[in-house]
């Protein structure tokens, strides 16, 4: 019977020649050296999977992680510089300010006596007023 | 027993199971591969990669679907990496064959032509098509089992098998009046 190439059903005719053209030799003796493989990897401690598969099973969870990690590092550092900037001003406003007597508000907030630090630091950055 | 159980079975180390599994799929598992790598004692190493490669990997293999095009895609990409492996050994290929037309009609001669030249008219293919044809008209695989094996568009297996029947049946067509013989 011959079965046209558009034909949904096997081309037994075809497929005759193809599996004399294809078929190997003694099947028994293949199934044999298989075997003798498969026991050999037994034998050498046969875990499942070789290293590399194991490796190969971990490279895209790697990779994902991997990716996950770069954006929370990124998110984290952009993060920072905008907490870092608010930071900076909330220290340096009580410094900054000045009241109505002309006098850095941080001076007047405590009792302590400004160090000579403070009063260099406070004179020259108030010293346009 | 069923081939999950089986698989089952040689997953928990049984080593019987997976020589029954072999013996099932041994004639399959060396016709693809001789189906990728021309030469029969290659194809005979890709085909035996391919059975431990799905020993290692019985794990991921899933019971609810067939066990054949699972193990298939595995000997197919064994043969596949063994014949990018071997480029530089690869043989001439054959010259196309003419059928044998002298007086003394060799039976045995007739089928190496034969062979020989639908072997050339096979390896002229493109290496999907000759897995595509050699699954659905050799082994019976369905369209979409073989979409699975080879991991393409179940309308480009029909695509597949459809050029390379057209290819392969001109070659039979050369040796029509001496088939019934020689095949």
């Amino acid at each position: 019977m011959k079965v046209s190439p558009f034909d949904h059903r096997p081309d037994r005719e075809l497929g005759k020649a193809l599996r004399s053209v294809l078929t190997g030799a003694d099947e028994e003796a293949f199934v044999q050296r298989v075997m003798t493989r498969v026991a050999e990897m037994h034998a050498g401690g046969y875990a499942g999977l070789a290293w590399w598969e194991v490796l190969d099973t971990w490279a895209r969870p790697g990779l994902v992680a991997a990716a996950l990690g770069l954006i929370a590092g990124v998110m984290i550092w952009a993060g920072g510089l905008t907490f870092g900037g608010e930071n900076s001003a909330a220290l340096g406003d009580p410094l900054q300010a000045v009241g109505d007597s002309g006098v850095p508000a941080a001076f007047l907030a405590t009792a302590r006596p400004p160090s000579l630090n403070e009063v260099m630091g406070a004179g020259l950055a108030g010293d346009g007023r | 027993m069923e081939d999950a159980e089986l698989a089952a079975l040689a997953h928990a180390g049984d080593r019987d199971a997976f020589g029954e599994l072999v013996r099932r799929y041994v004639g399959q598992a060396r016709r693809v591969a001789r189906s990728v790598v021309a030469n029969e004692a290659d194809a005979d190493d890709a085909a035996q990669d391919g059975f431990l490669a799905a020993l290692r990997n019985l794990g991921r293999y899933d019971p609810t679907r067939p066990f054949g095009p699972w193990l298939m895609r595995i000997v197919a990409n064994a043969a596949t990496d063994r014949r990018r492996r071997q480029k530089v050994r690869a043989a001439d290929p054959l010259s196309p064959q003419t059928p044998f037309t002298g007086t003394s009609p060799d039976r045995a001669a007739f089928r190496r032509q034969f062979r020989a030249a639908l072997e050339a008219a096979l390896a002229a293919l493109p290496e999907r098509r000759r897995i595509a044809v050699v699954l659905f008209d050799v082994e019976g695989y369905s369209h979409q089992e073989i979409a699975e094996v080879l991991n393409v568009p179940v309308g480009t297996v029909r695509s597949d098998v459809f050029h390379a029947r057209r290819a392969l049946r001109k070659e039979l067509a050369v040796w029509e009046d001496l088939k019934e013989e020689i095949v």
